[in-house]
Order: C-alpha cells, then structure tokens, then sequence
C-alpha cells in the first residue's frame, strides 16, 4: 500500500514537474474521447428516432366485400391471437369512407354522389417489437396464410426493405467506426505518451543502474497515464455536456425537427462510465506499453 | 569477489569488443583498467553491472553467475554496485538532494533513514552545503562527487567508475581519487576504468591493460 501511495506521490510530482507534455497529453486524450463520445452522443439520440420508425411498421389487409361483420371479427381474434401482433385494428368499409371524407375535406362532395361505397374493409396489424422489420412481417404474413377474406395485403415492402438496409449499415458503421475511433485513440494516446517517456529515458536509466525494480519504475507511469486518461476523459464529457446545452438550447432546429427529436439526450450512465473507465484503461496502457519499450 | 572465465563479447559479427578474457579481483581490490579507446573498458564494466550479457564465457560476481542472470534479477545485482559514469548521469530535474536519495528510494527505505543517510554521504563528500542546488549549477568536479555519493549511499560492495575523471582538472580528478582510496580502505572493490595515465601512477594501484578486446597485463592479482 505504501507503495501505491508513494507512487502515486510521484506520478502527481512528474505530472507538476512535466506540465506542458502531460497537459498535450490529457489534451489529445479529450480530443480521442470526444470522437467517440460524439459518436456514441448521436447514435444514442438516434436510436429513439429509429424506434419511432419502428413503431410506423404496418400490416394492412383489405378485406373482400360481401362477408359477414361476424366472420371479420373472428378472424380479427385468429390474428390478434398470433404471437407475432401486438394489436388488430379493424376498419369497416362505412368507417373508411367516412375517414376518406374527413380527408378530402372542401372536395368533399366528389363522393356525396357515389351509389355505392367502393373503399374494402381493413384490418390494420402492428406487429410486436421484435417483428417490427421486413423478416418479421414475412413472418406474420406467413402465419396469416390464404384466407378467402384477404384481397390485398399491403406493408409498404420498399420503404421496409430501405428500413432494414439502414438499420444493417447502421449497426455496421457503428462497428467499424467505433474500432477504428478506438483504435485510433490507442495509437495517438500511446504515441503521446511515448514522447513523455522518451523526454525521460535518462530517468528511467538511471532508476535502472541503482537497483530499481520494472515494477518500481513502471508504476508511476502507469498510475499516471491513469491520470492523464481519467483527465482527459472528464474533459471530453466536460466538452460534449457543453455541446449536449448549445443544442438542446435549440431543440427548434429543422433537423432536429425533422428526426422528430424532442429533446436532446446526454450520453447514459453506461456510456458516461466507459468513456471515464476507456480512458483510465487506455492511459494506463499507453504508458505500460511506452514504458516497457524501454526496458533494460 | 569477481571472476571472468574465457569472456567473449562481440557486437557485430566478426567485430570483438572482448577476447577471451581471464580476470580475478579479490574482495577489497582496487583496480585500474587501462587502454586505448575502443580497447574494451567501457564494455568489461558493462559486462560487470549487467547492462550487457557475455557473447560467451562466465562471470562470477560475488559467487553469482551473473551471465545467467535473468532480466528480472538484474536489480538485485545493482543493488550491490555503486557506478560513475564521465557524464554523471545526474538528474537536472532533481536537486542534489533528490538524486542521491534516489538510489535509495529504489529500495524503498523509509523517508527519514533516506535523509540521514543522504546527509551523511554529502557531508562525507564535502558537498552537503549544495544540497537543495540543481546539478546543472554546479562545477565538473562537483557534480561527480554527487554521482559518487549517489553511487554509495546504498553502501554497495563493489564500486565501478567508468572514465570518473574525464573532464575533469587535475586538482579535481586527484580528489575524486582520494574518494575511491577512502572507500576502498572502508573494504569497498573499487574498479575504475581511465586512460589518465597520470592519476594511475600516482595511485599506485594494480593495473589491468586491455588492448582490442584483449587482457595485455593485469589478469590476476
């Protein structure tokens, strides 16, 4: 334990004493941070724009003319029953025409005159959560199979397949940009601290002819770059709050509009605590590994 | 105390720093090793504090094959030599003070035994007065006594010193000499490496020459 401290001693003596390297240091850790903080800031808002895309996922069946209202509603039971649907809304043919004239408001009168009600019934599907994609609704609409009541079934294939694609790409980007933000981050945290290393090779020597042990020597490195890690972590969140309030100050923004993002989010506790956790871990070994360059 | 038995050292292939080596130096030995530069010195001593393994051949120190020596053991080696290097090696980061207590709070000694005995070594050296200056600040011949005192707070058994002179004027090297001669007389080996003839003779001490790697004169006591 008295070792610890004692090395703690001296990493906060060589931090005071090398100020302007270690501030480049927890400078450019901040900056690594803030990338992938960003990152994750804007995914983590978009995820709630994605959900809502979800929830828009529809299965519509227009329903032949000429059946009973009893056999529609039994078979409103058969698919309310079916694991995969999360409600059935039925729409009679009366309530669709009714609907069709709300919508068409003043031209209204362009059905006053029809002799008959030429819009079919409809029983409107929300699947649950985990079939709201293009793979899901095949599957409901496989369980649906061939009902004489079915005329038409519409789910707006093209708009679910664009839908799928995006999410695919998306989980894919998030990946690839992550590693690489990542890797990047370990490459210029552990280069940068190579520097601080390198400006005290003769330290490290000297430590060495007098008897030192690697451990003696590596610990204050490593509790430093614990240091400078965990700083420049905190930074970087300091830095995405500040960018979280100048956005959320301006939640009237078109594209904020448009994503139909109400409010801003700030990144969750769990991401708060890798980023803080990340830098700890990347410090530290950026130096053990800058450190153990230069052994004996 | 110190053995070497049939050493090679070879740099580069077909390069030889050292040639089959023989050389014995008893506990409580003072010795000069002389010779041209390129002669080998400076890679002997190397060879005897572990900063460098033999191509081939033993070396006992202090009964301990340190040619076997792992990497992980090394510290325990240095523990028991003290070395001068020409440059110092001191720290300008650090006060006089700060450097000499480095080589005991490597062994993680108590603050205030690492003060006693810090003390007691800069004042034994004459440099006590200097203690919270910065090395930079001070002389040539100055700045190796506080290398010196680094080199033996811990009380090691063998003092090594590689060219401590160079640099250095006479009045200055003559007191760095005398230093060796104290310690020495307290029952320190102390091996110095120089090509200053000068201080050799007037030392009078035994005498190994190396020339290309190889013991000219010298190898036993």
């Amino acid at each position: 334990m008295n070792r610890l401290f004692s090395s703690i001693e001296r990493a906060i003596k060589n931090l005071r004493q090398n100020w302007l390297t270690s501030s480049i240091t927890i400078g450019i850790i901040s900056i690594c941070l803030f990338l992938v903080g960003g990152y994750l800031f804007m995914t983590h808002n978009l995820q709630g724009v994605f959900e809502t895309w979800k929830t828009q996922v529809r299965v519509t069946i227009y329903l032949r003319d000429g059946f009973q209202e009893e056999d529609i509603l039994a078979f409103q039971d058969r698919l309310s029953s079916l694991s995969e649907v999360h409600s059935v809304t039925y729409t009679s043919k009366s309530k669709a025409l009714e609907e069709f004239g709300v919508m068409l408001g003043n031209d209204r009168f362009l059905i006053d005159g029809l002799d008959r009600n030429p819009l079919p019934a409809s029983l409107r599907i929300t699947p649950r959560d985990p079939y709201r994609n293009l793979d899901g609704v095949k599957t409901i609409l496989g369980a649906i199979g061939d009902d004489p009541l079915v005329q038409d079934i519409q789910y707006g294939q093209d708009w679910l397949d664009r839908l799928d694609r995006l999410f695919y790409v998306l989980d894919f980007g998030a990946v690839v940009l992550g590693l690489t933000l990542s890797l990047a981050a370990v490459f210029i945290i552990s280069n940068t601290i190579k520097i601080t290393v390198m400006a005290r090779k003769d330290e490290l020597e000297i430590m060495r002819f007098v008897g030192a042990t690697e451990s003696f020597i590596r610990l204050p490195f490593l509790v430093e770059g614990v240091i400078q890690g965990m700083a420049g972590a905190a930074l970087s969140l300091g830095l995405l709050g500040g960018v979280h309030a100048l956005l959320a100050g301006r939640s009237d923004q078109p594209l904020l509009k448009m994503l139909n993002i109400e409010a801003l989010a700030f990144l969750p506790h769990s991401a708060i605590g890798a980023i803080l956790l990340g830098g700890m871990v990347l410090g530290g070994l950026g130096s053990l590994a800058s450190v153990g360059k230069h052994s004996r | 105390m110190i053995q070497l038995f049939h050493v090679n050292k070879l740099y580069q292939k077909d390069v030889p720093a050292l040639q089959d080596l023989n050389l014995h130096v008893p506990k409580g030995d003072f010795v000069f090793i002389t010779g041209s530069s390129g002669a080998g010195k400076s890679t002997l001593l190397k060879l005897l504090f572990a900063e460098e393994q033999p191509t081939t051949g033993q070396i006992l120190v202090h009964g301990r094959n340190i040619a076997r020596l792992p990497v992980s053991r090394i510290h325990t080696l240095r523990r028991e030599i003290g070395i001068v290097f020409q440059d110092f090696k001191l720290l300008p980061n650090r006060n006089v003070f700060e450097n000499v207590a480095l080589a005991l709070e490597v062994l993680g000694m108590p603050r205030r035994e690492i003060s006693r005995r810090v003390w007691l070594m800069l004042k034994r050296l004459g440099i006590h007065h200097k203690m919270r200056a910065n090395p930079l600040t001070l002389s040539g011949g100055e700045q190796q006594r506080v290398a010196i005192a680094r080199a033996l707070v811990n009380e090691p058994i063998i003092l090594l010193a590689d060219e401590p002179t160079g640099g250095l004027d006479a009045e200055a090297s003559q007191r760095i000499m005398d230093v060796f001669a104290d310690v020495n007389a307290r029952g320190t080996t102390v091996i110095v490496a120089t090509h200053n003839l000068e201080i050799v003779r007037t030392m009078g001490r035994r005498v190994i020459r190396l020339e290309a790697g190889r013991l000219v004169t010298g190898g036993s006591p």
